[in-house]
């Protein structure tokens, strides 16, 4: 015969002060998580009501009443507006340069026509140690046009060039001229600034240069012949 | 006869509301599309790139003359405060913890150049932006693996519950303004610090 060990159990003295708080205790606890979480609720509601909820606050947008009851006036202006952007787009030969991807693309309207890997600014600063003058290696963003089309340049070194090398700034224009680091081609697109050919192939694709866009022979070449005078230039 | 009828007497109590509610919708969508055309034909006029903060759908553009140049997509975003309007916007300020900053480098010795050339891969990911009309924007990159990703989401309920508190007191100080965040994959971060300049004009628009 198997002993029953629930008599032990239930002379145990444990349970004893559980069973003493009864059903009230119990209530009791109930009671106080109900009234915690509803205060919880009510604090978080109020915060939202007071205009702390972003979605709960009126639209800031929200049209007069008067343009809600006529949706054909909204619809001719916006119709006129886009044709507007429209006209504004830009059609024909392009070349897109981004800067901090260093890419050139040669668009034909909507078509990409060309990908070419290029190198951008570098972003460096470089003080004059004598004077007050400073220089930042950006190139520039925004629209240009290719304003200049020129067969072997010679590059006129500006003061910045010297100073870089730590070189005494020349007083002749002649002593400026340096000839083939600049490649077979230049696209000046106004500013000093050109896209041109470079001597370090190697680098095309990182951001090195002092504003100019380089481009390696062959799409410079391609550049040249492709792209006329006044093509859009837009640089970000 | 009640079989045929009771399904027609609900479509009905179900559709007439939601025609109404539609047309609004429908201005109101009309409304929040004249705004951006009447700001983007400002903006396309000029030569200069401008951005489109899109939250409603949920992407960032580049754009110039009413072209595209690049997008990046909001992985997550958050807005509290003073509701914004959709409308004409510009970036006053771009502050990072570790703003990039770079030297010389020397051309003509390549293996130097890493540490002193400001790329694409030196922009911060976390960063914040100041927009006219008192709109804070914080960037911050989306998290990869688990434990990041949810201190990530911890950080984000975090925010989405103490940023009330913020607000409200911003309200008693009658200084009210509106805190976005952004979550971006990270070369898109970086993307987007590159490009958005401090005073680079652009539209704002805010969920409906």
């Amino acid at each position: 015969m198997a002993t029953d060990p629930e008599p032990a159990a239930a002379t145990s003295p444990e349970p004893l002060p559980a069973a003493k708080r009864g059903a009230g205790w119990v209530v009791a606890r109930t009671a106080l998580i109900v009234f915690l979480v509803l205060t919880g609720l009510a604090l978080a509601g109020f915060a939202a009501l007071l205009g702390a909820g972003y979605y709960l606050s009126r639209s800031a947008s929200e049209p007069a009443p008067a343009v809600m009851e006529k949706p054909e006036l909204l619809r001719a202006e916006n119709l006129q507006a886009e044709k507007k952007i429209d006209k504004l787009r830009p059609k024909g030969l392009f070349l897109v340069v981004d800067t901090g991807k260093n890419r050139l693309t040669v668009h034909d309207g909507e078509r990409v026509v060309r990908e070419v890997v290029v190198s951008c600014g570098s972003g460096g600063v470089l003080e004059d140690p004598k004077g007050g003058r400073s220089w930042v290696f950006d190139t520039p963003r925004g629209e240009r046009q290719i304003k200049s089309k020129v067969k072997h340049p010679t590059w006129i070194r500006p003061d910045w060039a010297f100073i870089e090398e730590g070189e005494a700034i020349p007083k002749k224009y002649d002593d400026r001229a340096e000839e083939g680091v600049m490649g077979d081609y230049a696209l000046g697109i106004g500013n000093g600034f050109y896209l041109h050919g470079t001597m370090y192939t190697r680098l095309l694709g990182r951001n090195v240069t002092h504003g100019c866009v380089r481009i390696g022979d062959a799409d410079l070449e391609y550049l040249y012949k492709t792209v006329p005078l006044s093509t859009k230039v837009y640089l970000f | 006869m009640r079989r045929t009828v009771l399904p027609a007497l609900l479509a009905v109590i179900l559709l007439v509301p939601t025609a109404p509610a539609r047309s609004a919708d429908d201005a109101i969508s009309l409304w929040r599309e004249n705004r951006r055309l009447a700001a983007e034909v400002v903006l396309a006029a000029t030569p200069k790139p401008y951005f489109e903060l899109d939250l409603e759908h949920r992407h960032i553009s580049l754009k110039t003359r009413g072209m595209v140049l690049f997008e990046v997509p909001i992985q997550e975003q958050g807005l509290w405060g003073r509701r914004l309007a959709v409308g004409p916007t510009s970036v006053v300020r771009r502050d990072a913890l570790a703003r990039p900053a770079v030297a010389i480098g020397d051309e003509k010795n390549p293996s130097s150049l890493d540490d002193q050339l400001l790329e694409l891969a030196d922009m911060p990911t976390t960063y914040r932006l100041g927009l006219a009309g008192e709109v804070e924007v914080e960037v911050l990159p989306l998290a990869t693996g688990r434990w990041p990703l949810w201190r990530q989401r911890l950080g984000v309920w975090r925010w989405q519950l103490t940023r009330p508190l913020v607000t409200l007191r911003q309200r008693r100080e009658r200084h009210e303004t509106t805190a976005v965040f952004l979550i971006l994959k990270p070369e898109d971060a970086q993307r987007l610090y590159w490009t958005l300049f401090e005073g680079l004009d652009g539209i704002l628009i805010p969920p409906r």
